[in-house]
């Protein structure tokens, strides 16, 4: 029904919704509040500012904390300096901060979107089941330093991959970023090697042990903790390599299952396009 | 505030068993598609235990982060209803699956279905408007991957366009939630909602026109459906009867989530803030949407292409009876949103053993049926007359339901009720059709179709449960007022339950 429409009717009309977006998108600015006017009291949730999320649930609870003339910005607020390796027993106790948002506060997210990445991965494998797989055979044969070279940076980014996962509360990274580069270094094989092929086998199992790593974790957090994903080691002192409590756990979670998820999806998309 | 964290298995459990389907899979394939049965078994006992113990209302804390600090499942009269009917309708069609799926890459099937049934469900309970886009996601891309699955080309195109179209909608609605961030840095649905009037009324504005496209394309509203005829049509028709029975729930959850308890204005009937009435734009596009999918389906000579525009309309009625704002509408729409999914669930399922014996999809294929089998023939009827509402099926209820929330709203709505019995006017004919020609017109072979166990446990189910419905509708109906209520009720019912001590203004 829809393709007998004739086409310039489509483009009129679609140029008449692309109209109304830009005219909206527009109108908005109109109302916008001036940077200097702008009431912090509604821009920002107002426990931001406690910065300490225990300290706010106990405010919460007495409900002060919704009056509408309540300011933010208190001096009796208690603040105390956190130093780099000294601090101990904190809140969450992870030096990255987005780390400690990512893993810890919103953990439950993080958990979904490993789950789409590994769907993703899936989805690819079911689509491309069936197709004719061979090896494909390159034109040129990689050089000898190719060869020699990817088989060293190999090691030296598997291994840095690993410490890029290992260190994500610590430094800017974590899983996400280390299992994309371990999966970089994979990516390095197949190109300097002639028909070099991952096991298979091997990379589901990693897979699917990981992220169940993942869950087992949340699960033990539900037994020990009474809550699914909570944190149930001490969070240690920041800046330490055994600090922020399980952040360090899941992130190997992640990092392996990206990494080898990765691995498997490359190994998947090589398909022979049999240009000669 | 009544906390059960225990419910937080309801996401976990499909997870961890979604991880492990291909360690499974290496054993045996079929084990894989058990295990996709087993787990959504555990997840419909779970909601039906939830619901005869009236454990709900309750929240589920992650990670010990209270509300609105960490992420929460908010598992109300409504999230009971949908989880018990999400489940249901999973369990059935992976029962269905043990027969059906045999092609190419089957464990990876198991493990893509569970996945969107298993993130369907943490779409209908989570309490936070961020986690609903991670939800979104993992639901969309299964989808994509099972729309894709199929020994037919055909459904290679419609996944295309339905990736294509839905992407676009995700991120719009992405777009949707930085904009209200922006405005209150929260995330929050409870916190969002006690504090949506402090945000400007420009920018909700257009932030809820960018959620509304978003989620309509879930939900089927015209105009963002164009996907759903070719890719109903092109997808298996397990893999139909989940995208209708079970993905457009999610997406019509969360529309009127958005629209009814974040940016709902309470009064004796629901708008919203902003410049323009939400709720009246959803109604029109509702309406739109009955007569044009309603029409569509009408001159269709191609029977799963017509289901696919009949599921289309159907969802239009069930927006309409959510965007009426009363009591009564959200009783009528969540109603109808459940025997929609358990009749057009039931009837793809069908058509898929009819197909699998090498009778065509096309309506002049049907004639006969009751000679070759009587069993097909008579749950299809019973589909039908559900879906065209008749009395002693469950979609009479409904739809009477949705004409009286109507007149009590009157004005407007008037021309509702005229839609709503157009719409099953001319659902009466299209269905009776091919009914007729099933049970009148006598076949050109006379070979009988025999229905093994496995697909035959499912549509007995589904039709019990119609007739059930249509005889006692008061087994959905006292839980759809209760959700009714949490809907309209947007503080008493839902904000309070959250945070208990928040003040809204």
């Amino acid at each position: 029904m829809m393709s007998d429409t004739p086409e310039m009717v489509k483009k009129v009309f679609a140029i008449f919704v692309v109209g109304i977006l830009i005219i909206g998108f527009f109108m908005v600015f109109t109302q916008m509040p001036k940077g200097n006017e702008v009431n912090v009291n509604n821009t920002v949730s107002r426990f931001y500012v406690m910065k300490d999320v225990d300290h706010a649930t106990q405010m919460l609870d007495k409900g002060t904390y919704f009056n509408k003339d309540m300011v933010p910005l208190r001096n009796d607020v208690p603040y105390t300096p956190i130093t780099f390796g000294k601090s101990s027993n904190l809140e969450d106790g992870a030096a990255n901060v987005v780390t400690s948002i990512v893993v810890d506060y919103r953990g439950f997210d993080t958990l979904g979107e490993v789950t789409v990445l590994f769907l993703a991965a899936s989805g690819v494998m079911l689509v491309l089941h069936g197709e004719k797989r061979k090896i494909p055979k390159k034109k040129i044969a990689p050089s000898e330093i190719m060869y020699v070279g990817t088989r060293i940076a190999f090691a030296v980014i598997f291994l840095f991959g690993i410490y890029v996962f290992i260190h994500g509360h610590l430094t800017p990274g974590g899983g996400f970023p280390g299992g994309a580069i371990i999966a970089s270094g994979i990516l390095g094989l197949f190109l300097g090697r002639q028909g070099y092929s991952p096991n298979k086998a091997g990379l589901t199992v990693f897979e699917s042990l990981s992220g169940m790593a993942y869950v087992i974790i949340g699960i033990i957090g539900l037994v020990g903790e009474k809550s699914f994903l909570a944190n149930f080691l001490p969070t240690g002192t920041i800046g330490d390599l055994f600090s922020a409590g399980f952040i360090a756990l899941i992130y190997i979670a992640i990092g392996m299952k990206v990494g080898s998820e990765l691995s498997a999806v490359t190994n998947a998309m090589i398909v022979d396009t049999e240009e000669d | 505030m009544k906390t059960y964290n225990l419910a937080a298995l309801l996401v976990g459990v499909p997870l961890l068993m979604a991880f492990s389907i291909p360690l499974f899979g290496f054993i045996s394939k079929q084990l894989a598609k058990w295990i996709t049965v087993l787990t959504l078994g555990f997840e419909f006992f779970f909601g039906l235990y939830i619901f005869l113990w009236h454990i709900y209302p309750f929240n589920v804390i992650m990670g010990n982060w209270l509300p609105p600090f960490g992420e929460n499942l908010y598992i109300g009269p409504f999230a009971t209803v949908l989880i018990i009917l999400i489940s249901f309708v999973g369990l059935m069609i992976s029962i269905y699956n043990l027969w059906s799926a045999n092609h190419g890459d089957v464990v990876h099937f198991a493990l893509l279905f569970l996945m969107f049934v298993g993130g369907s469900i943490g779409l209908v309970s989570t309490g936070d408007i961020f986690n609903i886009f991670i939800f979104m996601e993992i639901t969309g891309i299964s989808s994509f991957a099972l729309a894709a699955y199929g020994p037919e080309r055909r459904a290679l195109g419609g996944a295309f366009k339905y990736l294509v179209v839905s992407s676009i909608g995700s991120t719009l609605y992405l777009f949707g939630v930085l904009l209200i961030y922006t405005q209150l840095g929260t995330l929050n649905i409870a916190e969002i909602a006690a504090r949506i009037s402090q945000t400007t009324s420009g920018l909700l504005t257009f932030a809820g026109i960018l959620l509304v496209a978003g989620l309509a394309v879930e939900a089927e509203l015209f105009p963002f459906n164009g996907w759903v005829p070719d890719t109903y049509t092109g997808a298996v028709n397990p893999v139909s009867a989940t995208l209708s029975g079970i993905g457009s729930v999610g997406g019509v959850y969360v529309l009127f989530r958005i629209l009814m308890t974040v940016f709902g204005k309470d009064g004796n009937f629901v708008s919203t803030y902003g410049n323009i009435d939400l709720m009246a734009l959803v109604a029109i596009l509702g309406s739109a949407t009955v007569v044009i999918g309603e029409l569509s389906a009408l001159v269709q000579k191609n029977v799963k292409k017509m289901l696919a525009y009949s599921s289309m309309a159907q969802m239009g009625l069930v927006a309409i009876g959510f965007s009426i704002g009363s009591k009564m509408g959200s009783y009528a729409g969540v109603f109808q949103l459940v025997n929609h999914s358990i009749a057009k669930a039931m009837m793809f399922l069908i058509l898929g053993i009819i197909v699998s014996f090498g009778i065509g999809e096309h309506i002049e294929d049907m004639k006969g049926l009751w000679y070759k089998s009587p069993f097909l023939t008579v749950t299809f009827t019973i589909g039908s007359l559900s879906l065209l509402g008749l009395p002693l099926f469950g979609g009479f209820w409904s739809k009477f339901a949705l004409v009286d929330a109507s007149i009590q709203r009157g004005g407007w709505y008037d021309f509702v009720i005229a839609i709503v019995l157009f719409a099953s006017v001319v659902e009466a004919f299209y269905y009776l059709r091919i009914v007729g020609y099933m049970f009148t017109s006598k076949p050109t072979s006379t070979d009988k179709i025999k229905v093994s166990i496995s697909p035959a446990v499912p549509i007995v189910a589904f039709s019990i449960l119609i007739i059930a419905i249509g005889v006692f509708p008061q087994i959905v109906g006292g839980i759809s007022w209760n959700a009714a209520h949490e809907l309209t009720d947007k503080m008493g019912g839902y904000v309070l339950n959250v945070i208990p001590t928040i003040v809204g203004h």
